[in-house]
């Protein structure tokens, strides 16, 4: 399979205090890699490293690489923004934007230049159906996006990543507020997307990487310990830690 | 004393004073208007002021006050929405914007006499502008702009950072997101500081006697003198020039102010209910 | 191209604050450089002790009217303050929403006349009515106490309410379940935990009333003694600013830059001292 991602010796620090230690890591084309680990080992830092998103705030510094499709991402003259648009984001919280359901889907694309109405909604047509929401908000298309309910908010937040043809798609723990019928669309939609996009999914729910995730890396205090087939991580893994948290002896 | 007893009667002096607010604002209101507003016509704002104000309209001052008003606005607003962009959103929290906020904090505080004195030096003596319009707006934008500058803050930080990620990660610049996000969702709030502002501005006197005169005449360019409102009606109450006039011009100012109030309301409330 | 667009107009902003805080700077600057040589010249005791002001003699104390600013603010302070924190406490504690819902735009309405207008209304309605109850002319630190005090109600109202407010549904909570009553709640409780909030709402107004120009000069009478009952007529330091100004030369005009300058300088520290007392609350 092909490498997708590549990072480098990666390490992420705030001032003096280091939130992720140097690791290495290959993401491969059209697989879901989930991310588990205990709160504060560095893995939604290291999300928003891979879409530059931490340099919004100027007290976190990055060494080391990202290659993405052999390009380093982390080099002087990249243009962020048109990183960004290579990668997708879905938050922990469902963030819509005070808009209607509709100006939410066409905000990507039109920060980018794309006006055309009919080009817009044939484009938002296929995310929605992508994202499983088109049948609940094909008439609605218009109202406040906060009306919809959480879970039909996170599935508008992941149709609006789709929007920009993104390449890769970071979720950042997409189900931690859901309710377990939300929560499984946004699984199904996970699987669904492999096949066009390459996944990295942040969890802590360790069964649902389990359910979704074609590898698993598992995170610990800032350091990668541990990287693997799922089944592979779950029945049998080379760590102790990692066993230890899989099991539940820590958490 | 039965605790029981002692909230009601606690709740009747309470209620009393809020009765007692109420009884004065609008005894203030009526008392002016039932004096003055059948003296107020046609003739009356659209005719000039003859003999000091004892007879004829006062259409002179509702353009010196519509002119020191628009351009006082013109100049403050800009200003005060950048600076206060600037530092919600282009520098992070310092001891440098700190003390920008404690500075405009205390300017806000100043009473507008000083204003009048600083603009009197600067603007009318110095900067050789003599009595005008623009001496007298250039002060009202230095009143208006602490004010300005920190409605526009606090609107802004009301907006979620959530927001801004969002923005980002589909590969939005800052002043995109900055324009198509935040500025919109904080607009109801800029605006209802800048017309409050503006509302000041009308009600302004004391600032307004030393830098931008006493004419009675329409001003012709921002460089002639003129008389607001306000400060008309403060002479013919104060020298006793004509009652009448004087209540009719209270009249026209507080009605003015009313319109001013009603219209930052119902953009405070209508347009919040509007865009979520 | 769209990120030099980008660099352009945050240049462009960052200009403009820079503008705009050079602005305030010099606001600042031009007062003292005005005012401050005067003081030197004159000497800081003898113009704030001196009890005699006689421009055509050279001679500039302000006693007076640093009394008679005092005297007027605690005057509008005694009357405002309690009006005003007692129709925070019903609008938050006690009033149903419509109340609310009218009373809000009232205060704010309150907020908006013009001080002309308010100063006229004294003239013209009260200072008769003193005139008839107390005698004198009409013109007096009670009168201008009375104009203040309505005048910085709706400061002092809307900052109580929003201190009021902040305080957490718990501590209400707790008290109302060991039985106390609403009332004795407030007492007990809320206010206790709204105290630098509504201080500094009271701070505030101080400022207001202490700056307070136009309708004081229509109020006051104006005389230039020292004021030994509230009844007598005084005249503020704003005041004096606001009459003089216009044919003050030389020493005068700096005389009264230096009254600027002691009134700026007062309301700094009321400044300083409103923030203080809401960092401590903070850190409790």
């Amino acid at each position: 399979m092909k490498k997708k991602v590549v990072i480098e010796n990666l390490s992420v620090n705030i001032g003096k205090k280091s939130i992720i230690r140097k690791f290495n890591l290959d993401i491969y084309e059209h697989e879901i890699l989930s991310i588990i680990g205990p709160a504060n080992s560095g893995k939604s830092t290291f999300l928003r490293a891979l879409n530059r998103l931490l340099d919004i705030n100027p007290s976190f510094s990055v060494k080391g690489k990202i290659f993405i499709d052999g390009e380093n991402i982390y080099r002087k003259e990249i243009q962020k923004n048109e990183l960004r648009k290579r990668i997708g984001m879905i938050f922990a919280l469902p963030t819509t934007l005070p808009m209607s359901v509709y100006d939410n889907l066409a905000y990507g694309p039109r920060l980018h230049g794309e006006t055309a109405r009919s080009k817009l909604l044939a484009k938002a047509r296929e995310c929605l159906i992508l994202s499983s929401l088109w049948d609940e908000v094909k008439d609605r298309l218009d109202i406040p996006a906060v009306r919809l309910s959480g879970g039909q908010q996170q599935r508008l937040c992941l149709a609006r990543a789709l929007m920009v043809s993104p390449e890769i798609i970071l979720f950042d723990e997409p189900c931690s507020g859901l309710d377990p019928v939300s929560t499984a669309k946004v699984e199904a939609s996970m699987i669904k997307l492999k096949k066009k996009y390459t996944i990295v999914l942040v969890t802590n729910n360790t069964k649902q990487a389990a359910r979704v995730g074609d590898r698993v890396a598992f995170f610990l205090s800032g350091d990668l310990v541990e990287v693997g087939k799922t089944e592979k991580i779950f029945t049998a893994p080379k760590d102790e830690r990692t066993n230890g948290y899989i099991t539940g002896r820590f958490g | 004393m039965n605790p029981k007893l002692t909230q009601k009667i606690a709740k009747s002096l309470l209620c009393g004073a809020v009765l007692l607010t109420s009884v004065v604002l609008f005894f203030i209101i009526f008392y002016i208007l039932y004096h003055g507003l059948s003296n107020v016509n046609w003739n009356f704002l659209t005719g000039n002021v003859e003999d000091l104000g004892k007879k004829g309209g006062i259409y002179p001052t509702i353009v010196s006050t519509i002119y020191l008003t628009a351009l006082s606005v013109f100049i403050a607003a800009p200003l005060g929405i950048g600076t206060a962009l600037y530092l919600t959103c282009y520098t992070e929290e310092n001891l440098f914007t700190k003390i920008v906020r404690f500075g405009t904090d205390c300017l806000a505080a100043i009473p507008s006499i000083i204003f009048g004195l600083f603009g009197f030096m600067l603007f009318v003596i110095y900067l050789r502008l003599s009595w005008s319009i623009l001496s007298g707006a250039l002060t009202l934008a230095s009143m208006m702009l602490p004010t300005i500058i920190r409605t526009t803050e606090e609107a802004i930080r009301a907006v979620p950072s959530s927001y801004m990620d969002v923005n980002y990660a589909l590969g939005g610049t800052k002043l995109q997101g900055i324009v198509k996000i935040i500025l919109p969702k904080a607009l109801p709030g800029i605006l209802t500081g800048v017309i409050l502002s503006m509302g000041r501005a009308v009600s302004e006197t004391a600032a307004l006697i030393f830098t931008a005169g006493m004419s009675l005449r329409v001003p012709v360019s921002m460089f002639a003198s003129g008389r607001s409102m306000a400060v008309h009606f403060y002479s013919l109450a104060r020298e006793g020039i004509s009652l009448t006039n004087a209540f009719a011009t209270a009249s026209v100012l507080m009605i003015t102010v009313l319109i001013i109030n009603i219209v930052s309301y119902l953009i405070m409330h209508l347009f919040l209910r509007k865009y979520i | 191209m769209k990120y030099y667009k980008e660099i352009i107009i945050e240049k462009c902003i960052k200009l403009v604050a820079m503008s705009t805080i050079s602005i305030l700077i010099l606001i600042i600057f031009f007062i003292f450089r005005q005012g401050v040589p005067f003081l030197v010249k004159y000497g800081l005791p003898n113009f704030i002790l001196g009890q005699k002001w006689l421009p055509q003699e050279n001679i500039f104390g302000i006693l007076p009217m640093i009394i008679g600013s005092l005297w007027v603010t605690i005057g509008a302070l005694i009357i405002g303050v309690p009006i005003g924190v007692a129709c925070a406490i019903y609008l938050v504690e006690f009033s149903g929403k419509h109340t609310k819902l009218f009373f809000k735009p009232a205060i704010e309405l309150l907020a908006g006349i013009p001080s002309v207008v308010y100063g006229f209304i004294g003239i013209m309605v009260l200072a008769p009515f003193i005139r008839s109850t107390f005698g004198g002319s009409g013109l007096s630190i009670l009168t201008a106490s009375i104009v203040l005090g309505i005048m910085i109600l709706p400061t002092i109202v809307s900052i109580s309410i929003d201190a009021l407010s902040a305080v957490p549904l718990s501590y209400k909570e707790g008290s109302i379940a060991m039985g106390a009553t609403n009332w004795q709640t407030i007492v007990m409780v809320l206010l206790p935990a709204a105290r630098s909030g509504i201080l500094a709402g009271v701070i505030l107004g101080m400022g207001r009333a202490i700056g307070e120009t136009m309708a004081v000069i229509m109020v006051t009478g104006n005389s230039l003694k020292i004021p030994s009952s509230t009844l007598d007529s005084t005249r503020t330091m704003t005041s004096n600013i606001a009459l003089e100004m216009g044919y003050a030369l030389g020493d005068h005009r700096a005389a009264l830059f230096a009254t600027a300058v002691i009134l700026f300088i007062f309301i700094l520290l009321l400044n300083i001292i409103t923030m203080t007392v809401i960092k401590s609350k903070k850190t409790r």
